[in-house]
């Protein structure tokens, strides 16, 4: 007879072979993520799926408003009709078309229509301004919508309240295809008129503007203009720490080392700063380095860099080498090469390794 | 396995955070959004690899996972804790990943126009191949099994945690378990460490 397994149990350990590889995987499973991409991407498509919405609505409210009209017009008739083959005391009392829609329901066999066409068409109780206003002032505006977070956060969704354009298309093109399709100046444009407007759409808009100005169009001092934008007008925006930290590197670029530097020192101040750290004390390290030709601080910043880990440690690490390199200290340069490969993120193998076989010449 | 399973988790590194105060997201505070979505998402991408979603896939499937959770946070009433929540919306969302992958496969293999996906080999790099081999393991396992393993062994959350997730009893967790670590060990024997998946 076989021993019956207790599989009902928690069962032991995996061992310590096969634990070490789950820990060694797991580290590789949740490396290479760019979680600020992905929440720019995020909100873009929540910001799209906002202006669909209201698209939708926009072409939903002639259609429904259409319905209403022959709604109303099928009740008028029948009320004709009920008038002619049966006279009631109540609808002879005064002509149909003095009584309001409210009042028309009175006639039981007329209430359906009637009511229905209430909804569509402006009686008493509701606002004057015509069918579409009526529609949008009834059932349909007045849901109770699923819950979202965009029309809660968003001043854009203030637009969902606001008289719906069947154009709201026009209104929220998708900029981003125009830049796909190879017309970055189209796109620019599309940004700019987006980003006039408000909410999350704008802020989302102003920030892209950015990124195209600086990525397609090579126009580092117009990605500065956008960003210094977004930052005065969106000081609680949720890709402020992405835009300064791109406004610190655009300053590094066009050369204000000044600026650059006391930006990224107010912002390594900052919670959104010090979570960013090892790419701003690698930025700043770089400025020492390229621009100002002070190894001695440079190497300060990539030091406090490799401290914070992750990809911009192993850069901290290369460049420190080159540092060292440059002020003839050949043990220093490769002790920091060496260390570079044996770190995990050494995308310059080859390079590295070219120039360890040099130095040991 | 305390060990290993506290060191695997990345929620156990993140317990000493502080999650922003949901209501201020149910407000849409798009800050505390951010702070959620920063603390979140790097969890809820790895769970998703882990659960065979491969990288073509997995910008979608996470963005759809954090749209749900923005969706329906006004709804969460914090009666189960959020990653638990988060858990199992990954699930969800790894399954309908599956679905449209076999779909979209079987139409590949019909227009003959497979593009395999390319992997990166980084001989030397070990942390990659034991990802590659844990995912060569993975892949051979079920769905239910894969995913209790990888909540359990992977994930490091504890067999209560895991089994509410999967809306089961801990005992019928214990078993799928056991099945799914004698699936797991008998798959990575017969992958060698170059093996990719």
């Amino acid at each position: 007879m076989t021993e019956r397994e207790p599989i009902e149990e928690r069962p032991p350990a995996l061992g310590e072979e096969l634990e070490s590889l789950i820990v060694r995987a797991n580290r590789e499973f949740e490396a290479g993520l760019d979680e600020a991409a992905a929440f720019r991407k995020l909100s873009d498509r929540m910001a799209n799926d906002a202006a669909r919405r209201r698209t939708r609505a926009a072409l939903a409210a002639p259609a429904l408003a259409s319905v209403g009209l022959v709604v109303a017009a099928m009740a008028v008739v029948s009320g004709r009709w009920l008038e002619r083959s049966a006279p009631h005391p109540d609808v002879v009392a005064e002509p149909p078309s003095a009584r309001s829609p409210r009042e028309a329901t009175s006639s039981p066999s007329s209430r359906p229509l009637a009511t229905a066409s209430a909804a569509f068409t402006a009686g008493p109780e509701r606002p004057a301004g015509g069918t579409g206003a009526a529609v949008r002032s009834g059932s349909i505006a007045r849901r109770p919508a699923r819950p979202d977070p965009t029309a809660a956060a968003s001043p854009a969704s203030a637009a969902s309240n606001r008289p719906a354009r069947p154009s709201a298309q026009d209104d929220d093109p998708d900029c981003l295809q125009l830049a796909r399709e190879g017309r970055p100046r189209e796109a620019e444009r599309c940004f700019e008129r987006k980003a006039a407007g408000t909410g999350l759409s704008a802020e989302m808009a102003l920030y892209e503007l950015a990124r195209l100005r600086r990525d397609l169009l090579g126009d580092a001092e117009g990605a500065i203009e956008a960003l210094t934008r977004y930052r005065s007008r969106f000081p609680r925006g949720s890709l402020h720490p992405e835009a300064t930290l791109s406004h610190v590197e655009l300053l590094a670029r066009v050369g204000r080392h000044t600026e650059a530097l006391a930006e990224s020192d107010a912002l390594l101040t900052s919670p959104a700063g010090r979570e960013r750290a090892g790419e701003i004390h690698l930025l700043r390290g770089n400025i020492y380095r390229g621009a100002l030709r002070s190894c001695t601080e440079a190497e300060r910043e990539y030091a406090a860099a490799e401290r914070h880990g992750g990809a911009s440690a192993a850069e901290a690490t290369y460049f420190r080498a080159q540092c060292r390199e440059s002020v003839g200290d050949v043990a220093g340069a490769r002790a920091a090469y060496e260390r570079y490969l044996r770190g995990q993120r050494a995308s310059r193998r080859r390079e590295v390794e070219q120039r360890l076989r040099e130095l040991s010449r | 396995m305390g060990t290993v399973r506290a060191a695997a988790s990345p929620l156990t590194e993140l317990e000493g955070d502080v999650d922003p105060p949901l209501l201020d997201c149910v407000q849409g505070d798009r800050t505390a959004w951010r702070h959620l979505h920063r603390r979140y998402y790097p969890v809820a991408a790895a769970f998703l690899r882990k659960l065979g979603v491969g990288e073509r896939d997995l910008e979608d499937a996470s963005q759809e996972v954090f749209l749900q959770m923005f969706r329906y946070l006004p709804r969460f009433r914090g009666q189960a804790e959020l990653k638990t929540w988060l858990y199992r919306l990954c699930i969800t969302q790894a399954r309908r990943v599956r679905r449209r992958r076999r779909i979209s496969d079987a139409l590949e293999k019909l227009l003959s126009a497979a593009p395999e996906q390319a992997v990166v080999s980084e001989a030397g790099f070990c942390e990659q191949a034991a990802r590659r081999r844990i995912e060569a393991a993975l892949a051979r396992l079920s769905t239910a099994e894969r995913t209790a393993l990888v909540l359990y062994e992977m994930e490091g959350l504890s067999g209560k945690e895991v089994a509410e997730i999967l809306g089961c009893k801990e005992a019928t967790l214990w078993r799928r378990l056991h099945y799914a670590r004698k699936s797991f060990k008998r798959a990575l024997e017969q992958t060698t460490p170059e093996e990719g998946v």
